[in-house]
């Protein structure tokens, strides 16, 4: 019975302790959020409730969180959205689905999306993205769908992708991709399709030996 | 906020103005400040349009840059305004040597390190504004040492941290100073104003009470605890006193005989305990009065007769007990009447028919009883404009007669009552309606097909009732749904009171506005059945649909498609059969879909916003089978879809549906989250889902 009280206690410690961290941490999500706002054009206001002045962006449209007020979604596929990303995004630590697909998003793929260790999803297919793949990405040790297909980006993909074991679906075609496709690991399992249209890329699945391989 | 923002832009427009008068002369810029301004230039990330010193060498006719008119050296910059153009990099040391420089605006832009040193060095800076923005470190000190003419500071929204600087008190020329949203910690070093959102702790320094000028002392969400000090009363000047959301505790001083000035207080979200005190309920010059989310008890004591100015007052989600005082009804200009969650009883006052101002009530979880009366004497407040009644007259009747009018009415919420009847007549006159919430309650009887005519209705909760027959058609002719191309009044934009609703999950949601609301559409848990109209598919403005646990039958219209602002569909527990169509992979926004327990079959699409969607979503259906259709989908057994939830939903959904109130506006609060969150009714749900 005493044990039970002692842990009563600590649990509502613990609650006291951890709901100003909550609050704070919601904040900082709505100023990430928020500092994407201002860097995207937005020609059809669908980000117009996002206010940064509430609370948290849990009742922001297109923004899903769960039970403790952390963002686990953000949905802005085929918004008509341009501009660029923020690394601020990173700080949606428990983001698991990033959709931003078919829009007219420009500018790199920022790095710091390697900090969502949570999420699930990548779509950022249909856009202008340029630059390379980042490195970092291959920190993503949940990710299921990787869809970057049909932007321009350029370089080579990196190693560090083929880490990621829970990898389903990947789709890097239709970019200026260039180097070796690598097959090992999570790889194994994608086909040409995956890579198709992308003029520097080579290896077994490409059709293209790469220079110096047998 | 408001006025405060009000305030800066006015002082800001104040100056271009006063500037812009003697900027005629046509002497170029002063050449120090354009290699000043050059090498400002250089260490921003990003270059502005119009900034080149080859095509346009006089940098008085760069964008943003407002000059003097001096004649001896060139004209010199008095003013940079750079808000809001999307700035990356740092601010250098070079900025300082603009030594003529009184006002300076970068806010609204991602700049990022720390403040150079010398920043204060420049003595004639009146304004400086780098709020939104993504500075770091200490703030230096320094800044009222030199320059006696600092008068606005706004660092607001940045990520500043450590001590706030001591020597503000020597601030003596400071009208305005924001630090609010910064992660600054340590005690309050002074007088002025304005540190909301940081985490400034201990008790309020005596030396506040000193500041006899003062008028404004605005210190909400911090961590000060202690009490509030009978030193208040010596801020004899004092018009708004902010000190919500800290840890204050103790009882409210009687001390607020000598502020003849306030207009204002706000002690929301505290700990303070006790009645309320004489001086308060007595004072002349409150307009707003905002104490909710204490423990303050005690009846409601206000002398009406003294308090002829106030305007709103909220002493929601507090001990108070009684009745309603009839006395309430005196104060003549009261607009804003939050009482709910507290221990209320009895009936509403015959006389709250001569609040002829009144356009926002709360009254929301107490024990008033009599509906009927209460609707009768409220219709007479002919600028009532919300009205929220939930968790009141437990099993009463709803009012249906046809003689009750509420022309002005424009949101309602009258849910968990556990009211019998049916939707009632009288509503038919509320044509301004834009919010309804009658969910769980026990009202029966169909749908009628006049809520088509609201044509301003957004957000419509039905669910947890006992309707039966079909979903009108109507309702997929309601304007606001279908194009949204309606002007609206929002209801109460200048009273500062925000409300919340709490989801299935516990969570509870809070807003400033009716409008931040998502348009919704909320028919769950009744026995409503036939088709989906195919003609939902007009509500191009809906973002949430809920059919969930009906009889819905018949296939899921493929026209859904042309929803295309929809974020959340739920048709789970129906009847429903065939395919999913296809055509939904447009609604790109969609991001919680759910089919489950009814007997649909074959695949389900791939792709768009389907991937994110976990299986769960598709679980009881007959033959649905995902990514890739085999064979060993179809031995899923199957049952009709009521079967199966009466046996799911026995006793563990009783449990369940009373621990936790469904997507109900519940009740209405200045800013809450401090309310305990039943969540043990989702869970209950996950877990039937998965048996």
């Amino acid at each position: 019975m005493e044990a039970k009280a002692i842990g009563v206690s600590v649990l509502l410690w613990l609650i006291l302790l951890a709901r100003p961290l909550c609050l704070i941490s919601a904040n900082m999500e709505g100023d990430a959020l928020h500092s994407l706002r201002t860097s995207l054009e937005d020609p059809n206001n669908v980000l117009q409730s996002w206010d940064p002045t509430l609370v948290n962006p849990c009742t922001w449209f297109h923004v899903t969180c769960n039970n403790d007020n952390s963002v686990i979604r953000v949905d802005l596929g085929n918004a008509a959205l341009s501009g660029q990303l923020v690394p601020q995004l990173g700080q949606l630590r428990n983001l698991q689905y990033l959709e931003l697909y078919s829009n007219n998003i420009s500018g790199q793929v920022p790095s710091d999306l390697g900090n969502l260790t949570s999420l699930v999803s990548l779509d950022l297919y249909l856009n202008s993205f340029t630059g390379p793949i980042p490195d970092t990405l291959g920190r993503l040790s949940k990710l299921r769908f990787l869809r970057l297909n049909n932007n321009s980006l350029v370089g080579p993909i990196p190693m560090s992708l083929t880490n990621i074991s829970s990898l389903q679906v990947l789709d890097l075609s239709n970019n200026q991709l260039s180097g070796p496709v690598p097959d090992n690991g999570s790889f194994s399992l994608f086909t040409p399709i995956s890579f198709a249209n992308n003029q520097g890329l080579c290896g077994p699945v490409t059709g293209h030996p790469c220079p110096g391989s047998p | 906020m408001g006025f405060r923002g009000f305030f800066l832009s006015f002082l800001l427009l104040a100056f271009r103005f006063e500037v812009s008068i003697s900027s005629s002369s046509s002497l170029a810029c002063n050449s120090n400040d354009l290699k000043a301004l050059t090498g400002f230039s250089n260490c921003l990330g990003s270059v502005i349009a119009g900034w080149n010193s080859v095509a346009s060498p006089d940098c008085c006719n760069w964008t943003g840059v407002t000059c003097d008119s001096s004649t001896v050296s060139g004209r010199r910059i008095v003013g940079l305004e750079l808000s809001s153009r999307k700035l990356t990099g740092k601010i250098c040391e070079s900025l300082a040597d603009l030594d003529q420089l009184r006002f300076l605006n970068l806010s609204h832009n991602f700049l990022s390190g720390s403040l150079p040193d010398d920043l204060f060095r420049l003595q004639n800076l009146e304004i400086i504004d780098i709020s939104f923005n993504d500075f770091v470190g200490p703030i230096n000190g320094g800044m009222c040492a030199l320059s006696s003419s600092i008068r606005v500071l706004n660092f607001s929204y940045n990520y500043f941290a450590g001590e706030l600087p001591k020597d503000l008190a020597n601030c003596t020329s400071l009208h305005h100073i924001s630090f609010h949203r910064n992660s600054l910690s340590g005690s309050l070093p002074l007088h002025h104003i304005s540190f909301h959102r940081n985490s400034l702790s201990g008790s309020l320094p005596d030396s506040v009470f000193q500041l006899q000028n003062l008028r404004e002392l605005l210190i909400q969400d911090n961590r000060f605890s202690g009490p509030l000090k009978n030193g208040i009363a010596n801020l004899s000047n004092l018009e708004k006193l902010d000190i919500s959301s800290n840890l204050f505790s103790g009882i409210l001083p009687d001390a607020f005989g000598s502020l003849t000035r306030l207009e204002q207080f706000s002690a929301s979200s505290n700990q303070f305990i006790g009645r309320l005190p004489i001086s308060v309920v007595n004072s002349p010059s409150l307009q707003m009065l905002i104490l909710n989310k204490n423990s303050l008890s005690g009846p409601i004591n206000l002398n009406c007769s003294a308090m002829k100015n106030l305007v709103s007052l909220d002493l929601g989600s507090n001990l108070f007990h009684g009745p309603i005082p009839d006395g309430l009804s005196f104060c003549r200009r009261l607009t804003v009447l939050n009482l709910a969650r507290n221990n209320i009883k009895g009936e509403l006052p015959n006389n709250f028919k001569n609040l002829d101002a009144l356009a926002v009530l709360l009254l929301s979880n107490n024990s008033l009883e009599n509906i009927s009366s209460a609707l009768e004497i409220l219709q007479h407040c002919k600028n009532l404009s919300m009205l929220f009644l939930t968790k009141n007259f437990y099993d009463e009747e709803m009012p249906n007669g046809g003689n009750l009018q509420f022309q002005n009415l424009r949101g309602l919420v009258l849910a968990n009552c556990r009211l019998r009847g049916s939707i009632p007549q009288w509503l038919r006159s509320c044509t301004k309606l834009q919010l309804l919430d009658l969910a769980w309650n026990n009202l029966g009887g169909r749908i009628p097909s006049w809520f088509g005519k609201f044509e301003s209705l957004f957000y419509l909760d039905l669910s947890n009732n006992s309707f039966n027959g079909e979903i009108p058609k109507s309702l997929t002719e309601i304007q606001r749904l279908k194009s949204g191309d309606i002007s609206l009044e929002e209801p109460y934009t200048s009273f500062q009171i925000s409300f919340n609703t709490r989801a299935a999950s516990g969570q509870i949601f809070s807003y400033k506005q009716i409008s931040g609301l998502r348009p919704t559409l909320d028919l769950s848990k009744n026995m409503l059945e036939g088709p989906i109209c195919p003609c939902f598919g007009d509500l191009q403005k809906l973002h949430v649909l809920k059919l969930k646990e009906n009889n819905l039958s018949g296939s899921i219209p493929g026209s859904l498609s042309t929803m295309t602002n929809l974020e959340i569909l739920d048709l789970s527990h129906n009847k429903l059969s065939g395919e999913i169509p296809y055509s939904l992979l447009k609604l790109s926004f969609l991001s919680a879909f759910d089919v489950s327990y009814n007997q649909l079959y074959g695949e389900v699409p791939k792709g768009g916003q389907f991937d994110t969607f976990p299986d769960r979503s598709f679980d009881g259906n007959n033959g649905l089978c995902r990514g890739g259709c085999t064979h060993e989908s179809e031995k899923t057994p199957t049952h009709s879809s009521r079967e199966k939830k009466m046996k799911i939903f026995g006793w563990q959904f009783g449990v369940g549906a009373a621990s936790g109130f469904v997507l109900t506006v519940s009740c209405c609060f200045m800013s809450g989250w401090v309310l305990p969150k039943p969540r043990k009714r989702k869970k209950a749900a996950t877990r039937i889902g998965r048996i």
